[in-house]
């Protein structure tokens, strides 16, 4: 078992960061706002860049209000749930909470954009790797809205839909047991770092509004600590929609291998909602095979900018490019294996 | 001293936060209240920017709270660029509002010809209730696009903007719209073609309003809706608010 605990250890208590660290960090986010602030005001009537400003708009106001539900959400989970109740809910199995954290979107149907803060909360509260990688990949796909959308952008067609869960279950569970075998958790997570910038505090309360007040400093200090990788992603993905043509991607259309790389490299530059994404994969329909739009449709939801960008502040680098690489390779792998067999 | 500084320094991290939440809060607001969020994004929103709205003010009040507490910021100039990074899609906002996508989105956005993306799609929102001149009924585009065999024949009143190139038959224009089912990121070009005839051309990015008998025609092996106008008028571009189609 790799039982970890989030240190609770007071803010002033925590390790002195490392001044190159801190230079990084104030330098790169600065250059951000200094080169944002250029677009917006010296190139403002550009077209390119009234694209890439409606797009960056657009993706952030859609996903704040779920990231702020999620960032919510944790800080409940953080105050209101205890590890016992937790630990006590959880499957002795490891591998039997993988199989079933993959699918738990079907009831608990936490978007995308949702997904990281409520994994970084239950990582906190003993969540184990596999099932919270598992959980964080397959709640975006395997979820009831998801089912819906992708059965109405194809034409009301169930099969489609039914496929892509299908597909996202498996490569979620798949990925939950790799990560579970090669890493344990103390490698992977990234210790609180909320702990060490959280206004939360840690007063324990027992009065309910106490708690109420609580759990909303928690999400406060989770939605500050991950919302700048929304904003890095929604501007990163509204820069490459604002130069890079849609169509380019439909000239691989002769290849499998290449149109199903081509469509993952889209779903990833793209950060669609993935209760959206079908539509834009059922709009290639005449231009790339099925495998290629499915491809789309599985990756989209569990990496793209904003997503891989998120879960660098819940776990290591050299986790979340283990993360990312066996995921691009399972549904690159996965996809090809579909296109095999539906011929 | 020491202690003095700490405190000042960790009201200024909670107090540049709490102002950043209210900030998004104010944006959510003018989106919300001044009609503005379907420049950006499909009405059934709403409901969710609303609830964002509320759970900001639940989160600027706790942290506003915190200023009079005792924890202690330990990187409070940290969280104050934090809050400078949240802020900047509220000035790209006030640098694109009462701005649309335009062709350059166009040239971006295309992958597939009207009828082919769009026949599979439900309508939600612009429907056909509008008349032109009290005589023939008003299509948006999509309408045009899902129904285009159905309409063979018929004669069309419809709106959009025009894009032209060297490569088009001068007697042709596109009429185009952006389609979306989320937000402008998901935004699909829906179009139709229109032969105006000898008419003087027009500058792309013009909205026109075009009357005209709608013929499914093959082109390039595709059946294209085409519109044979009777009439192209050059229209004022309306609100980005009211330029996009909702499926």
């Amino acid at each position: 078992m790799n039982e970890f605990k989030m240190p609770h250890s007071p803010a002033h208590a925590a390790p002195p960061r490392h001044a190159v660290a801190d230079a990084v960090f104030l330098f790169s986010h600065l250059a951000f706002v200094a080169a944002v602030i250029l677009l917006a005001t010296r190139y403002r009537h550009s077209p390119a860049v009234i694209t890439l400003g409606i797009t960056f708009v657009s993706i952030f106001f859609e996903a704040l209000p779920f990231m702020l539900l999620g960032a919510l959400l944790g800080g409940c989970i953080e105050v209101f749930v205890s590890q016992e109740a937790l630990a006590r809910r959880l499957s002795p199995k490891r591998s039997q909470a993988i199989f079933l954290a993959a699918a738990a979107g079907l009831l608990l149907p936490v978007c995308e954009c949702a997904i990281v803060p409520v994994v970084r909360r239950l990582l906190g509260k003993g969540l184990p790797l596999g099932a919270a990688v598992a959980f964080l990949l397959g709640a975006p796909i395997v979820n009831p809205l998801v089912f819906i959308s992708t059965t109405v952008a194809y034409g009301g067609s169930s099969t489609i839909a039914i496929h892509r869960l299908l597909l996202g279950y498996g490569v979620a569970a798949t990925i939950g047991l790799v990560m579970d075998r090669l890493f344990s958790k103390n490698a992977a997570v990234i210790p609180a770092p909320f702990e060490a910038e959280s206004p939360a505090g840690h007063i324990v309360s027992t009065s309910r509004s106490a708690r109420l007040i609580q759990a909303l400093r928690h999400g406060s200090a989770d939605f500050l600590d991950m919302g700048r990788f929304l904003v890095f992603g929604a501007f990163i993905a509204g820069l490459l929609q604002a130069l890079v043509a849609r169509n380019a991607f439909a000239a691989v259309a002769g290849s499998m291998p290449l149109s199903i790389a081509a469509m993952m490299i889209l779903a990833v530059v793209l950060n669609l909602c993935s209760e959206a994404d079908a539509f834009v994969a059922a709009a290639f329909r005449t231009t790339l095979p099925m495998t290629a739009q499915m491809a789309f449709m599985v990756l989209g939801p569990m990496l793209d900018m904003k997503l891989v960008l998120n879960a660098l502040s819940v776990f290591r680098k050299r986790a979340v490019a283990a993360l990312a690489g066996f995921t691009v390779s399972a549904v690159f792998l996965t996809l090809l294996a579909y296109g095999w067999l539906t011929g | 001293m020491t202690h003095l500084n700490q405190h000042r320094n960790d009201t200024l991290g909670s107090a540049g936060t709490a102002l950043m939440f209210l900030v998004l809060l104010g944006a959510l607001g003018w989106l919300l209240l001044g009609g503005h969020d379907t420049a950006f994004l499909h009405p059934r929103f709403r409901p969710f920017l609303a609830a964002g709205a509320a759970i900001l003010c639940g989160f600027a009040a706790a942290v506003a709270v915190n200023t009079h507490g005792h924890q202690p910021h330990a990187r409070w100039w940290a969280a104050l660029i934090k809050s400078m990074v949240l802020l900047t899609p509220v000035l790209f906002m006030s640098m694109v509002a009462g701005q649309g996508m335009g062709v350059q989105a166009l040239s971006k956005k295309t992958v597939a010809t009207a009828g082919d993306a769009f026949r599979m799609f439900q309508e939600s929102g612009n429907g056909a209730g509008a008349t032109a001149d009290g005589t023939f009924p008003e299509r948006s585009l999509l309408q045009i696009a899902r129904n285009m065999k159905h309409l063979n024949g018929s004669h069309v009143v419809t709106e959009g903007m025009v894009y032209s190139d060297a490569n088009m038959p001068p007697q042709f224009l596109l009429l185009f719209r952006f389609g979306i089912y989320c937000c402008a990121a998901d935004a699909i070009p829906i179009w139709v073609l229109v032969d105006k005839g000898p008419a003087p051309a027009i500058e792309n990015e013009h909205w026109v309003r075009v009357t005209g008998t709608l013929h499914v025609t093959p082109i390039n092996g595709r059946d294209l809706p085409v519109i044979t106008a009777d009439d192209v008028r050059v229209m004022p571009s309306p609100a980005p608010e009211s330029q996009y189609l909702f499926f």
